[in-house]
């Protein structure tokens, strides 16, 4: 497993698109860092002030309503640059695992030929430390930079955006295990891709289900269904571990890690039965 | 490329279709049986109405609400995207019992009130009360009293006045006439300035708002759960369509302290910072005027639903609601570098500045009524970092008033940070450079003459 770990290292650490992603989430990053900066007036943060940030405001405002736009540039724009940074390099890492995962499973040989024949659930496991690894990195490297930027700009790079950065790398690994239990049960890298980005939407969906004061009978269904099906979205506990954050609920913060660390240890589980008899890649 | 055109055309025209549709007129006023609600909402009392179609009423709970079912025109307002009531034309309030159920019981049965909203100067700002039953009848009686007899007072000191002028009129004549008489014109010349109506009657001001009428409601204070409503006719018939589910709810958290912000050259848009982790971000070319004040939160889907039913709130987030400012408060200022510096809050007067620039400065009320009481910030071209805590009269700290002020100089000088963003690119550059290093060291290429 370690020869095959350190295979997949390789393969992502001397490929270009890695390391283009993170330069495109860094000036994405300072783009909005500076927009912020640009839309400070005597009177505090005003997000009208820049078309940028206008456009951003309207979005966030029609979407999640003022109150988190509110709360979102209420200490500065690294929650929102972090986790528009952050979801670049997520997508990307997720997407070239899935892809390369299916593409891997059906051609098989390759592995043969590198390291000798693999089992598909340790081929799986390592993707998923690589893919843990990477994102760690690209997350660490967009910290950096905003601390950087905060330092240049007279901004707070607080605690808060610390702990959220965490929460969205705790979120990005449950969602890593989705790709990994869904790369070995489809047949082709599209079908896992567009299921993968299926699971996604539909988690997206259950996190704006609750926003709906729907009426009747579909209505009804829906939010019982999105009740039913929260609890096995990374969007809801990352949700939950904000809202204990924003409360400063430190108590429903560690619980709500706690949780998404059963959710993950859950689907790890449901990824190595998937993986049973589904027998070598070389096979 | 006549298929392309044809598809170009095809698309062109499913584009254009729908655009007849989507049209901002005011929707037809259609007849409907609503709630009208005055609802409280954490501060004051919001007028607000639930239509027909939602099945739910917010209130908060433990505080004074009052309905009223009526039959009227309700249409949509496109400009504000809401939903209005035409009262003008049709408005059948219905008398009876509201009757409020909690799962299969009914726990009270509600009689048509009277009641009266008015709102009283406090010392730093406006606060609104509610007078009920005869309560009420008293305090409009009162006001009205008050108003009529201010209004006797000031016809008499009209009269007078107007009396005083005829008279005047008549020595302005006489002393025209005893010009050649000086003693005569001295004399009626005393009596001219021995004449005035007087001081002219003050208008009552205990009210900022006042009690002009009273209004009929069912008064409902219930603790926070969800409960049923439904109105009962007085011939004892459930009206069709009055059901409702009553959703009360509870503050989210308990009162902490925030901040209003009112920067020097912008009194009339001041900004509110909630959240003890917010930063208070200026640009640092004004003084700032900070207020402290009590603040509750609330969930934010509620509470705007309780505000305007057909507006959307975040279930997720809560709201923090402005409560009072805080009497009595001290301020302990520390600027980056310097000893802290504890001021108490001072009274300002804004006045508007003479000539055509249309300003204003904010100065010391001294003496005069003040239109602020803040503690002022004074912030200097060297300042960036600034850290503010809000004491009770006894120096201690109050929960949540902590706020870190920073001045940020809103500019584009910052390009330079691109530099950093490329650095991964740079790394990459390395990794493939000692890849081939390596490579050529494994195959011995390096050992080639």
């Amino acid at each position: 497993m370690k020869a095959l770990l350190k295979m997949k290292i390789k393969e992502t650490a001397y490929n270009p698109g890695f390391y283009i992603t993170v330069t495109i989430a860094l000036v994405l990053s300072h783009f909005l860092i500076e927009g912020f900066v640009l839309c400070v007036e005597s009177s505090g943060f005003n997000y009208a002030a820049t078309p940028l940030y206008g456009f951003i405001g309207r979005t966030l405002n029609g979407i999640f309503g003022p109150a988190f736009t509110d709360r979102v540039f209420a200490a500065g724009p690294f929650l929102f640059s972090s986790a528009v940074s952050f979801a670049l390099c997520f997508l990307f890492l997720s997407i070239i695992s899935i892809f390369r995962f299916c593409f891997e499973k059906s051609t098989g040989v390759i592995e043969f030929v590198c390291c000798g024949p693999v089992d598909i659930r340790r081929y799986g496991t390592a993707v998923f430390f690589r893919d843990c690894l990477f994102l760690g990195i690209s997350s660490g490297g967009i910290i950096i930079y905003n601390l950087t930027s905060a330092a240049a700009a007279n901004l707070v790079f607080g605690p808060g955006d610390l702990v959220f950065s965490l929460i969205l790398m705790a979120a990005g690994i449950v969602f890593f295990l989705y790709g990994n239990l869904l790369s070995m049960l489809a047949s082709t890298a599209a079908s896992a891709l567009l299921s993968y980005l299926g699971v996604f939407a539909l988690f997206l969906m259950v996190l704006t289900a609750g926003y709906a004061d729907a009426a009747g009978y579909m209505g009804n269904l829906f939010q019982n269904v999105s009740r039913f099906l929260q609890w096995f979205s990374p969007l809801f506990y990352m949700q939950s571990a904000v809202k204990a954050f924003f409360f400063l609920r430190p108590l429903n913060l560690v619980l709500s890690f706690l949780a998404l660390s059963a959710l993950g240890g859950g689907i790890y589980g449901a990824v190595r039965m998937a993986g049973r008899g589904k027998g070598r890649f070389a096979e | 490329m006549r298929k392309s055109g044809v598809c170009v055309l095809f698309c062109l025209v499913l584009t254009i279709l729908p655009v007849p549709g989507i049209s901002s007129d005011v929707s037809e006023r259609e007849e409907a049986l609503i709630y009208s609600i005055l609802a409280f909402n954490g501060r004051d009392y919001t007028k607000t109405f639930c239509r027909e179609e939602s099945r739910n009423i917010y209130l908060i709970a433990e505080s004074d609400n009052y309905v009223i079912l009526r039959k009227t025109l309700v249409y949509f307002w496109p400009l504000s995207g809401k939903w209005l009531t035409d009262t003008d034309i049709l408005n059948v309030p219905f008398e009876g019992i509201l009757e409020i159920w909690k799962g299969k019981k009914m726990i009270r049965e509600i009689d048509l009130t009277q009641y009266a909203l008015y709102s009283v100067e406090d010392e730093y700002e406006m606060s609104w009360r509610i007078s009920v039953g005869s309560e009420a009848e008293t305090v409009v009686r009162e006001y009205r009293d008050s108003v009529e007899s201010y209004r006797q007072a000031l016809a008499e000191y009209e009269y007078k006045k107007a009396v005083i002028e005829n008279t005047k009129r008549e020595i302005a004549e006489k002393i025209a006439r005893a010009q050649e008489d000086s003693e005569e014109a001295e004399e009626i010349l005393d009596q001219l300035n021995e004449l005035s109506p007087g001081e002219p009657p003050e208008e009552p001001d205990d009210y900022v708002m006042p009690p002009v009428r009273t209004v009929t409601g069912y008064h409902i204070n219930l603790p926070s759960g969800e409960y049923r409503l439904r109105f009962r006719t007085s011939e004892g018939l459930i009206m069709q369509g009055s059901e409702k589910n009553l959703k009360v709810y509870s503050a989210e958290t308990l009162l902490s302290a925030g901040f209003e912000i009112i920067p020097g050259d912008k009194w009339t848009s001041p900004v509110e910072s909630n959240s003890p982790y917010s930063v208070i971000y200026v640009n640092g070319e004004t003084d700032l005027y900070i207020q402290g004040f009590r603040q509750t939160a609330y969930n934010d889907f509620f509470h705007e639903k309780t505000v305007n039913s057909s507006g959307m709130g975040n279930p997720v987030l809560s709201r923090p609601v402005r409560v009072q400012q805080i009497p009595g408060l001290l301020l302990e200022i520390e600027k980056d570098g310097s000893p802290p510096d504890m001021i108490r809050e001072q009274p300002f007067r804004v006045e508007q500045t003479e000539g055509g620039e249309y300003g204003y400065t904010i100065e010391s009320a001294g003496q005069e009524e003040p239109n602020i009481i803040a503690f002022p910030i004074p912030l200097e071209p060297g300042d960036r970092a600034v850290t503010i805590r809000l004491k009770d009269k006894d120096g201690r700290s109050l929960k949540g008033g902590v706020r870190k002020i920073r001045v940020v100089t809103p500019s584009r000088r910052y390009h330079f940070l691109l530099i950093p963003a490329a650095v991964p690119l740079g790394i990459w550059g390395l990794v493939m450079v000692r890849r081939k290093i390596k490579r050529k060291d494994e195959w011995g290429l390096s050992k080639i003459p």
